[in-house]
């Protein structure tokens, strides 16, 4: 215990010679863990491929499930944000069907023809992105709910991850959340699927930051050595 | 003795931090395909594993530490991603994170993340329990305070003092050769460290306990089978 309060001593006292550094470091953040992209990114694309994946065209019968704002960042390691960067998004539907010929085949009667299943969206100049998707639900074998994300940039993927819901009891049981890493990155593939507050439809909203590794400029350059 | 006990346990809590529920392949359904499979080829070293990997959890905080002092501020964890993690660690509430409480938190949340009704970690008894008891002599008696949690029949054999990462744990985390190998050097340096710290009566009594070294047989840690019918199957 001694040697402890002695530590934080020590430690005040050399503060203020160290506080510059920390005043002109660039904000730093952790790189968003890469996760498998699964068997089912869609092999056909839908006609309909924009951000709302409760309303297929002009359809007047929504996608059943909780309605989900999914929206966030795309973000470099030191915070800034990453435009004309385009996100994809992918999920199950509230019956656990993919927009996937292999899932969907056998589930014809199962499946919510009513659901997109997948969506785009570019990001402008604020990295920013916005869904309206329903909340994920386990899929067999998958008991942690998820949405399936890839980032490019042009025709350059920099990243293919999943969103996990924080705090759900199937993530602990599942292998792709298992194997993501360490408690810290767990914290990076989760986020809050919060109400929103005073909505009728009993609306969800989560906000997913994601961070790339390195920005697509230094991959340009590690290329050569990758392939 | 107390300097002695609280260098041991900076030695550990890495190691603590790093006793995570097995993260080997669970029931594998339809849509699971292997870990970081899919296209891997075309986003080589973007996104996590390339700058995390490698990393104990605490070291990925550290390095938010901007002033160096060895303790993690709120104001410096510069990553709001993160605040969540820091407000369930940050025990005392003081608004610093200091190593014990990442490690403390790092070891509750692998107990509490581990499969229920699955294999027993049997491994960190929280920070507390290392060097917490009486004095009971590391190789003889029955390990106190070290695997303290739910041990279960798979209960550990206490590891040698300073051993960064005991077998179990290097067999459980599955770790590569090239891993083993640096990990191998590093203990290596340790240990020579440990050397030059300790007079050598300490440093018997550390690998001996108080009563020295045993007259019969060796060191417990060296003889004796371990058990480990009952291992997780791995693939």
């Amino acid at each position: 215990m001694h040697l402890i309060s002695r530590r934080r001593a020590l430690a005040a006292g050399s503060l203020s010679l160290w506080t510059t550094k920390g005043l002109f470091a660039e904000q730093l953040m952790l790189p968003t863990p890469r996760l498998t992209e699964g068997p089912f990114y869609p092999d056909h694309l839908p006609l309909d491929q924009d951000n709302d994946l409760i309303v297929i065209k002009d359809s007047t019968t929504p996608a059943v499930g909780e309605i989900t704002h999914f929206t966030g960042r795309i973000l470099s390691r030191s915070g800034s944000p990453i435009r004309n960067a385009t996100i994809e998004i992918w999920q199950c539907d509230a019956n656990a069907v993919y927009l996937h010929s292999a899932d969907s085949n056998g589930k014809k009667d199962q499946q919510d023809k009513h659901f997109q299943g997948y969506g785009k969206f570019e990001t402008a100049s604020d990295g920013g992105y916005r869904f309206r998707t329903i909340k994920p639900v386990p899929y067999p074998g998958r008991p942690a709910p998820h949405i399936h994300i890839k980032v490019s940039a042009g025709d350059r993927e920099l990243l293919t991850t999943q969103c996990m819901i924080r705090g759900h009891e199937g993530n602990s049981r599942d292998g792709v959340f298992r194997s993501a890493g360490d408690v810290v990155d767990h914290e990076l593939i989760q986020a809050d699927f919060k109400k929103v507050p005073d909505s009728k439809l009993d609306e969800y909203s989560a906000v997913f930051d994601i961070v790339l590794g390195r920005t697509p400029d230094d991959r340009q350059i590690e290329r050569p050595r990758n392939s | 003795m107390k300097r002695l006990l609280f260098s041991m346990a900076v030695c550990i809590a890495p190691t603590m931090a790093l006793a995570q529920p097995p993260g080997g392949p669970g029931s594998r359904g339809g849509e699971q395909g292997g870990p970081r499979g899919g296209n891997r080829g075309m986003q080589n070293g973007f996104g996590g594993p390339g700058r995390n990997a490698g990393q104990s959890p605490i070291e990925k905080l550290m390095q938010f530490d901007a002033n160096g002092d060895g303790v993690l501020s709120e104001d410096e964890l510069s990553d709001p991603r993160l605040q969540n993690l820091f407000k369930r660690a940050d025990a005392n509430g003081d608004g610093t994170l200091t190593q014990y409480e990442m490690a403390a938190m790092f070891t509750n949340q692998s107990q509490a993340g581990s499969r229920p009704g699955g294999p027993p970690q049997g491994f960190g008894g929280g920070p507390g329990g290392f060097g917490g008891g009486p004095p009971q002599g590391f190789g003889g008696g029955p390990p106190q305070g070290f695997g303290g949690g739910p041990g279960g029949p798979n209960g550990f054999q206490p590891p040698r003092p300073g051993t960064i990462l005991p077998e179990q744990l290097i067999e459980m985390l599955e770790l590569t050769d090239a891993q083993r190998k640096k990990l191998a050097a590093l203990q290596e340096l340790v240990d020579k460290r440990m050397e030059k710290i300790l007079t050598e009566e300490q440093a018997q009594k550390l690998q001996f306990g108080p009563q020295g070294p045993p007259h019969e047989g060796g060191p417990r840690r060296e003889g004796g089978p371990r058990s480990q019918g009952d291992r997780p199957p791995r693939e």
